[in-house]
C-alpha cells in the first residue's frame, strides 16, 4: 500500500469513527429526550389526576363523593377512598316547587339577656 | 395516592404518560423525516437518518408501554386481546381501534426499514410514505378518547411537534413531484445518428 493510500484509509477511518461517535451521540439523546418527556408527561397526568381527585375517564367527567350533588346523572365517581362509587342518576324531571308562604314574624322577645 | 395504588391508576397515569411521549416523539420522527427527504434538508441528510431512525424506535417502544401498562388498570380492564385486536375492545371500540391500529401501521412500517433490501428500496420507498396516515390515527386515537386531550399541557407538548409535521406533510403533498433527495435526474441518452 503506498503513502498516498494508507493516508487515505486512515482519513476513512477517521470519517467513520467520527459519524458513529455523532450517531451514538444522537441515539444517547433521543433516549434521554423520551425519558424526559415520559417523566414530564407523567407527573403531569399523575398531578392532574390528584387534582382532580378522579379516575378521570376519556370522554366522562367524574366528581369526588363530596360533588356528588352537582354531578351529572349516571356518572361513576370516585370517593375519598379510592372507591369507584356509582353516582345516582339526577331525576330528569324537575317537579314544580310553588312558592313558601312567607314565614311570619317573630314575636319581640319578652327579655333582652341572651344566653 | 393509596387510591391510585389499590385501583391500579398508576398504570393508567403511567399508559397516558407513555401515550403522550409517543405522540409527541412520533410527531418528531415524522417532522425529521420529512426533512430529511426534503430538498431543503439535502445538506443534513447525514445527521437527520440517524435522528429519524432513533425518534421512529423510541416511538415504538413508548407505543408498547402505552399498550402494555393498560393491562395492569383494573378501572377499564382491558385484556391482551384488546389492546393487540383492532376494534376488538369493549370499551370505546372505535376509538381504541383506530389506536391499535395506528401501532401496528407504524410497527410494520417502521420495522420494514430493516427489511428495505428484500422488499426492495422503491418499494420501501412508497411504502413508508403511509407511515403519516397511521400518524395521523395515533393523534385522532389521542384527540378521541384521550384522558388527557383538554389539558393544556397536553395540547401545547402536541401541538408544538405535531403542527409542524403537519404543516410540513402538507408542503410535501402539495410541491411538486421531485427525484428522490442525493440522486441526480437520469438523462435519456440522444441518438445523433
Amino acid at each position: 500500500m503506498t503513502p498516498e493510500a494508507e493516508r487515505r484509509r486512515r482519513i476513512a477511518l477517521a470519517r467513520l469513527a467520527e459519524r458513529a461517535r455523532r450517531i451514538s451521540l444522537i441515539r444517547r439523546s433521543v433516549v434521554a429526550g423520551a425519558a424526559a418527556t415520559f417523566v414530564l408527561a407523567w407527573g403531569l397526568a399523575l398531578g392532574n389526576q390528584l387534582a382532580h381527585g378522579t379516575k378521570t375517564h376519556p370522554g366522562e367527567s367524574t366528581t369526588t363523593t363530596g360533588e356528588q350533588d352537582t354531578a351529572a346523572s349516571g356518572v361513576e365517581s370516585e370517593s375519598s377512598e379510592g372507591v369507584v362509587v356509582p353516582v345516582n342518576p339526577a331525576p330528569t324531571t324537575v317537579a314544580p316547587v310553588t312558592p313558601a308562604p312567607a314565614p311570619a314574624p317573630a314575636p319581640a322577645p319578652l327579655t333582652t339577656s341572651q344566653s | 395516592m393509596n387510591a391510585l395504588l389499590q385501583t391500579g391508576g398508576l398504570f393508567w397515569v403511567t399508559s397516558r404518560a407513555a401515550g403522550t411521549a409517543a405522540l409527541v416523539l412520533a410527531s418528531l420522527a415524522v417532522g425529521i423525516g420529512l426533512l430529511s427527504s426534503s430538498r431543503g434538508g439535502g445538506g443534513r441528510i447525514a445527521e437527520l437518518r440517524p435522528l429519524h431512525e432513533a425518534l421512529s424506535l423510541a416511538t415504538l417502544a413508548a407505543l408498547a408501554v402505552h399498550g402494555l401498562s393498560l393491562l395492569g388498570d383494573q378501572y377499564v380492564g382491558y385484556t391482551p386481546v384488546e389492546i393487540t385486536v383492532p376494534f376488538a375492545s369493549s370499551y370505546q371500540p372505535f376509538w381504541t381501534g383506530l389506536g391499535v391500529t395506528a401501532f401496528w401501521g407504524l410497527a410494520a412500517l417502521g420495522l420494514a426499514y430493516y427489511q428495505r433490501a428484500r422488499i426492495g428500496p422503491a418499494r420501501w420507498r412508497t411504502m413508508h410514505r403511509f407511515t403519516a396516515v397511521f400518524w395521523l390515527l395515533g393523534i385522532v386515537h389521542a384527540l378521541g378518547m384521550g384522558t388527557d386531550r383538554g389539558a393544556p399541557w397536553f395540547l401545547l407538548m402536541v401541538g408544538v411537534t405535531a403542527v409542524p409535521a403537519l404543516l410540513l406533510l402538507l408542503w410535501r403533498i402539495l410541491e411538486p413531484a421531485q427525484p428522490p433527495p442525493g440522486r441526480a435526474p437520469r438523462r435519456r441518452a440522444i441518438d445523433y445518428s
